[in-house]
């Protein structure tokens, strides 16, 4: 289903025609195909700009913490044992 | 030292390989974490070793490893050469089958089973702690991966309170909580595949579903995008 129309800022309009090159669009891609692919990488970035924020935060928050700790260097002592590294 | 995603450090403690090439994400790196997990970086190729495109490397079993045995960084990869890897170790962890609509369960492999086996828990590694114990790890490679590699890539699991977030996400008992920020190879020698199993001995779909959730975001593994 083709999706609804949209009222678009003008300088969006001229900027997907005048840098569209630059964009990494061909001269030919339609301006729909050419705006959807750049809202999904807008909404993209946001989430995963997001997701960084979330875990630097969690992951500071265990600062000094000492639990999980105790088998550190297993994995690898075995993977030498074991002839993989 | 700064350690970064997407960078092969020279290990000087290996003996079979050249180093490793940091997949955990980049939070996870620069945090007071005392461990990353990456892939193996060996000079030449093997079983389940893939060829890093335009370097003379090839990116083999993922490994957990101290940050403080990393040494020099050798090479920064770049976005063409990293997505290669990135796809290979999806494929391996079977993200796109099990986070798929709908989710599907890796392709099971026929024949004897001796190998630790997709979605299933054993104790592995050596004994730790105070009583020293094995401690209890999830399966999360493909069997014909693991039948191939004579071992399988898996995670931790852990009731520890503290953790929590997506990179170690909660399961649906509530308790158990599944370290998938450091995904590690064991071999099969080095898994009680045979010895009395940790109850539960496997994980529903649901619980690998969301594993697999906390497997993509924890290593920053692209979601494949349909193509069309």
């Amino acid at each position: 289903m083709p999706g609804r129309q949209v009222r678009l800022d003008q300088e969006i309009v001229t900027i997907v025609h005048r840098r569209r090159r630059e964009l990494g669009f061909s001269a030919t891609a339609p301006d729909g195909a050419v705006i959807s692919e750049l809202a999904r990488e807008g909404m993209e970035a946001r989430l995963e700009a997001k997701r960084k924020r979330e875990r630097a935060a969690l992951y500071a928050d265990w600062a000094g913490e000492r639990d999980l700790v105790e088998d550190t260097g297993v994995a690898r002592r075995a993977a030498m044992r074991d002839g993989v590294a | 030292m700064a350690v970064r995603r997407g960078t092969h450090y020279r290990v000087p403690t290996f003996a079979r390989a050249l180093g490793l090439l940091v997949l955990t994400n980049d939070e996870w790196n620069e945090a007071p974490t005392l461990e990353v997990s990456g892939a193996i970086v060996y000079a030449e190729a093997g079983p389940g070793r893939m060829p890093i495109p335009g370097l003379p490397l090839h990116a083999g079993p993922l490994l957990r490893l101290p940050k403080e045995e990393l040494a020099e960084a050798v090479v920064e990869l770049s976005p063409d050469q990293l997505v290669v890897v990135e796809e290979a170790v999806s494929e391996i962890l079977g993200l796109d089958a099990v986070l798929g609509d709908p989710p599907r369960a890796p392709v099971p492999r026929p024949g004897a089973i001796d190998y630790p086996r997709w979605s299933n828990i054993y104790y592995a590694g050596e004994p730790v702690g105070t009583p020293p114990e094995r401690k209890r790890y999830l399966v999360v490679s493909h069997d014909p991966y693991n039948h191939a590699l004579a071992g399988g890539i898996c995670i931790r699991t852990t009731t520890s309170e503290r953790r929590g977030g997506p990179t170690i996400p909660t399961l649906r008992d509530g308790t158990t909580r599944a370290v998938c920020v450091l995904p590690t190879f064991y071999a099969t020698r080095s898994v009680a595949i045979r010895a009395t199993r940790p109850a539960p001995p496997q994980l529903f779909m649901s619980d690998m579903i969301t594993v697999a959730a906390g497997l993509r975001e924890a290593l920053a593994l692209p979601e494949r995008r349909p193509k069309g």
